[in-house]
């Protein structure tokens, strides 16, 4: 018995400590009732093979959530190197989420999402440890394409010297003409 | 009147019909430029997110009472976006270096804007004052007025008219430079106080509205620099109203889009030329200008009189008695004006429109 609890123990420190953590956080939305939670999450190259390698855990209870992940892209040697994960969730029990990945999890829960319900997108604090990918979340970005011809307006200069240039002669001229008479 | 001051006057109410009421005129027209505008004017604005334009919200100090203008550009004269229905055009030549230096514009979308300006200003000078200007219009029908009631004009001295001119360049500087402030990222939280700062005190932000039957935002007590922008705009109409009751175009004397015009007077295509020879001294030049000018009177050879101050309305050359002794010339070539006054015959009539 007392192994069994040990061993019980072993599991769970595997489970937390030596797989890596990724925290997810979203915003609940104004909906009562089950909703999906949809997401892209990066791993580091050489961490993962498999997609059960990762599940999804509610770390208020330690359970794992049921889940459906598909990789999407590899790395050159064929460890995960991004993958869409989705997992169901209710208003009625808001708690904290995060996934956790490596070669001793197994992914036990999985789902085949019959419902269509709301979906909201996850966002990830961090990747694993690694130097080749860092994410960083800076909320909404608007990007503007400048579409015109680099110098397209620029051709106004020329004109506009021109302009100045002849009323400053012109002024400089007639001043000289009064002063001189 | 003679024929200057009859067609000045057409031009004047014409220019003041298009500019104040070119939206209603041109509704149609409008919505099919659009598109033809962007091609040679680029589109100005504002940067997204922008707090400026909080501003023109219902009820805000600068709440511009009307749609959008016929054409977006800004000619060399005090036209307002406040116009009722947009106007014809969008706005003066201040607001649009005040509004772009805030939204920190790229030079090269302003270029096609200010070379318009300076072609206009090039061909025309202060002419834009003198002949279209509608708060100018406005200021002549008061002085009409004045004259109707019989109330004498006042005649200033010229420093006075130097310092109404300081004024206005330092009004125009500190517009500008808040403008540019409010622009840097560390101050953009003030924009929605400070922006458009010459608009929120400008007499033409308070009349134009009125041309459409529209009411002004009179005040706008929300915060200690609204309330401050609405006092100094109430004393700056009040000034502008007693201002034309007071003397002829002594807010001319102030008006930063008109001192802007100003640099271009002695350069552009309107020559003013004396023939010193034909002159008598009836110092009938002097006394009729508005702006209170003499050089035409004080130079003794041939020359052309162009002033800075001068709003190109031509009344001297009008009034003068000596055929061919003022004239005008537009880049050279004399352009063909009779004074219909003698000296001797009407002298009395030449005193009274001196008043």
């Amino acid at each position: 018995m007392k192994k069994f609890i040990f061993l019980l123990f072993l599991f769970k420190c595997n489970f937390l400590f030596c797989s890596e953590k990724i925290d997810i956080s979203f915003e609940y939305p104004d909906i009562k009732g089950d909703f999906y939670v949809a997401g892209t999450v990066f791993f580091p190259p050489s961490s993962i093979l498999s997609s059960d390698n990762i599940a999804v855990m509610d770390t208020a209870t330690k359970k794992e959530v049921p889940s459906r992940i598909t990789v999407s892209e590899k790395w050159p040697d064929s460890s995960i190197l991004s993958a869409e994960i989705i997992f169901p969730a209710n208003t009625g029990k808001k708690t904290a989420y995060a996934i956790f990945y490596g070669k001793e999890i197994k992914r036990g829960k999985i789902f085949s999402e019959p419902a269509v319900l709301p979906t909201v997108a996850f966002f990830t604090g961090s990747t694993g440890r690694t130097a080749e990918n860092i994410d960083v979340s800076v909320g909404q970005i608007n990007v503007r394409v400048d579409k015109s011809i680099s110098i397209r307006y620029w051709w106004y200069v020329l004109p506009l010297m021109v302009l100045i240039f002849f009323t400053v002669c012109r002024s400089l001229t007639i001043s000289r003409r009064y002063k001189s008479e | 009147m003679n024929k200057i001051s009859i067609s000045r006057r057409i031009v004047q109410v014409i220019s003041l019909i298009l500019l104040v009421y070119g939206g209603y005129i041109f509704k149609e027209w409008k919505q099919s430029g659009e598109t033809q505008q962007q091609s040679i004017f680029p589109s100005l604005k504002a940067p997204a997110g922008s707090i400026s334009t909080t501003k023109f919200e219902k009820g805000s100090i600068l709440w511009p009472s009307g749609a959008t203008p016929v054409i977006e550009n800004y000619p060399p004269t005090l036209v307002c976006r406040f116009n009722p229905k947009g106007g014809m055009f969008k706005a003066c030549i201040l607001h649009f270096f005040s509004e772009n230096l805030t939204w920190r514009t790229q030079i090269k979308y302003l270029l096609p804007y200010v070379t318009l300006f300076v072609l206009l200003c090039f061909l025309f000078g202060r002419a834009w004052c003198g002949w279209v200007c509608p708060i100018g219009t406005t200021g002549d029908f008061l002085t009409f007025l004045r004259r109707k009631m019989n109330i004498p004009v006042k005649r200033f001295p010229a420093n006075f008219r130097m310092n109404l001119s300081f004024t206005g360049y330092a009004l125009m500087v500190v517009a500008l430079v808040i403008s540019t402030l409010i622009g840097m990222p560390n101050l953009a939280r003030y924009q929605c106080y400070w922006f458009l700062p010459y608009c929120q005190i400008c007499p033409a932000r308070l009349i134009c509205p009125m041309f459409g039957l529209i009411k002004p935002n009179w005040k706008d007590f929300s915060t200690g620099i609204t309330t401050a922008f609405t006092i100094l705009a109430w004393i700056v109409l009040g000034f502008f109203i007693a201002a034309f009751y007071w003397g002829r175009r002594v807010w001319c004397h102030m008006c930063p889009v008109g001192l802007i015009n100003s640099w271009f007077n002695k350069g552009c295509g309107i020559e003013l030329h004396k023939k010193a020879v034909k002159c008598i001294k009836c110092g009938y030049c002097a006394d009729i200008c508005p702006m209170g000018l003499t050089k035409m009177y004080e130079i003794d050879k041939d020359a052309i009189y162009n002033q800075t101050g001068c709003i190109m309305c031509m009344r001297c050359v009008e009034v003068c008695p000596r055929e061919g002794c003022l004239n005008v010339r537009f880049f050279g070539k004399k352009v063909n004006i009779k004074s219909l006054i003698r000296r001797k015959t009407d002298a009395q009539k030449v005193s009274q429109q001196i008043q």
